[in-house]
């Protein structure tokens, strides 16, 4: 660690450290102590579930998994809302799910923490249900080629049996094939609808609240149909699922410390102002 | 249960840099970095393997475009020999091309031509959405020193639309940064991570006593 990263830590005024301890225990008490504040669910986040809803019978869905353990507090409720409803539809409608990771091997960690420990997965079958084909590296090169010609970029899961001997995936070449995709992303959203859009095909993303105004634009041009956003996207998402879990638990936090920051802005503009009021006297 | 305590322990001692620089600091800082490269280099080789290894030696395929690719991945590494470093210029060369020339093909039908379709004025938020793209466009044309009152207008109003669209940028921003932390609080109030924590306050006061002292 730098001298100076040292001596700027050490010298915190200690109106900050007053200010986090705040916010520590702000945040901390309505885990201890449910709110249960009410939540509104977004028509975006009720087209995202009409759109798994409406997978036709055996549908076939690609699920580009690109976020990480870094990033599960913050996606992890819409990401685990996600698999939980499309084991539902596994199940209903003999829906077929392959998951990759193009970004980085984070991914494949934290889809698997999700898959053993969060999902009920009683009932699904690796290789006749689902597959995963792993971290396949290259991002967007990898989207693309997944798009154009599955067998080609992945001739094998992660288990490494080959593509062509699972009966599902066998005759499964391209975008074509797909009948949706869904990417859940910890950084740019946008390589997904510059690879996927053009095959005319929902689109559902899950991505951290900071990249929601980036999605937007894709989702009013119809690029991407759907979109779940952060920790409010998931646990708007387990409202719709009827099954309230780890988003609705931290909603209330979220709220509170949202108030938190409000009431922390105000003060310090009133206390700028009135500074500066002083200072024209 | 122990990787609940250790989840809590780690999580503090990042944390304790927020009150200041520690040793314990240092460490989860240093573990993180660690931990990090090695499941990097572990993934790294596992894709060398499966999808490398195999399907060129067991698989065969030895005249393949992998082939192609594997040489170009070798040829990377040549920037660690002295005097034969420029070989990397190809490899880096290949993949910018590749790199530029998917997203590039991509972007002009999603970035480009998939935005400029005019919404239809419908509704309030597709006329905001039209105005404020087109004020918030003057806003940026330096070029035209315009003294025309419609324009400087147009410029403000464009200013206006700017400032609320960073408002919200930030306000999501701290949304994401929020529930960072809001997400490990679980694991430090509830369960054994409580106790962790009941240590960790235990030493906090005692380094501020400690500190106030000095």
């Amino acid at each position: 660690m730098s001298d100076k990263y040292s001596e700027a830590v050490g010298t915190f005024p200690k109106l900050d450290r007053i200010i986090w301890l705040i916010f520590f225990v702000v945040a901390a008490l309505p885990i201890i102590f449910p709110i249960g504040l009410p939540l509104d669910v977004t028509e975006v986040t009720r087209d995202y579930y009409a759109t798994i809803e409406d997978i036709p019978e055996g549908g076939f869905v690609i699920y580009s998994f690109d976020s990480g353990m870094g990033a599960f507090a913050e996606m992890g409720p819409a990401d685990i809302g996600t698999i939980t409803h499309l084991t539902k539809v596994i199940k209903k409608n003999d829906v077929k799910v392959m998951f990759v990771t193009t970004a980085g091997p984070e991914g494949q960690i934290a889809l698997n923490v999700i898959l053993t420990q969060y999902v009920d997965m009683s009932g699904i079958v690796y290789g006749e249900d689902y597959i995963n084909l792993g971290l396949i590296p290259g991002y967007e090169s990898t989207l693309a080629a997944l798009a154009e010609d599955l067998h080609k970029i992945a001739p094998t899961d992660v288990e490494g049996t080959s593509l062509v001997d699972i009966p599902w995936t066998a005759d499964v070449r391209g975008a074509e094939d797909y009948d949706i995709f869904i990417f859940s992303t910890a950084t740019s959203p946008d390589p997904y609808p510059r690879q996927w859009a053009q095959y005319d095909k929902p689109i559902l993303a899950v991505a951290q609240a900071a990249t929601a105004s980036w999605i937007r634009p894709y989702h009013e041009a119809g690029m991407i149909t759907a979109y779940l956003p952060g920790q409010r996207g998931g646990a708007e998402y387990e409202v719709m699922l009827g099954a309230p879990g780890l988003g609705c638990s931290y909603m209330d936090a979220q709220s509170l410390t949202h108030v938190y920051a409000i009431l922390l802005i105000l003060v310090v503009n009133v206390q700028w102002y009135l500074k500066r009021k002083e200072e024209e006297k | 249960m122990i990787d609940e305590l250790i989840y809590a322990a780690a999580t503090l001692m990042v944390w304790s840099a927020l009150y200041r620089d520690n040793p314990l600091f240092k460490i989860s800082q240093n573990l993180i970095i660690g931990l990090y490269l090695g499941m990097t280099i572990t993934a790294g080789l596992d894709v060398l393997y499966t999808k490398a290894w195999i399907p060129i030696f067991v698989g065969g395929k030895f005249f393949s475009l992998l082939t192609i690719g594997i040489v170009l991945g070798i040829l990377m590494l040549t920037r660690l020999v002295k005097g034969v470093g420029w070989v990397a210029r190809y490899p880096i060369a290949v993949l910018t091309a590749i790199g530029g020339s998917v997203a590039v093909t991509g972007a002009m039908g999603t970035q480009i031509l998939g935005q400029l379709q005019m919404p239809p004025l419908t509704s309030l938020d597709n006329v905001l959405m039209v105005v404020g793209v087109f004020t918030s466009i003057t806003y940026f044309l330096f070029s035209v020193r315009s003294q025309n009152p419609i324009f400087r207008l147009s410029t403000q109003i464009g200013k206006i639309f700017l400032m609320v669209s960073l408002g919200c940028m930030l306000g999501l921003e701290f949304m994401t940064n929020v529930s960072l932390p809001i997400g490990s609080l679980p694991h430090l109030v509830l369960g054994p991570g409580a106790y962790v924590t009941t240590v960790a306050i235990i030493i906090l006061a005692a380094a501020i006593v400690y500190d106030s002292r000095k």
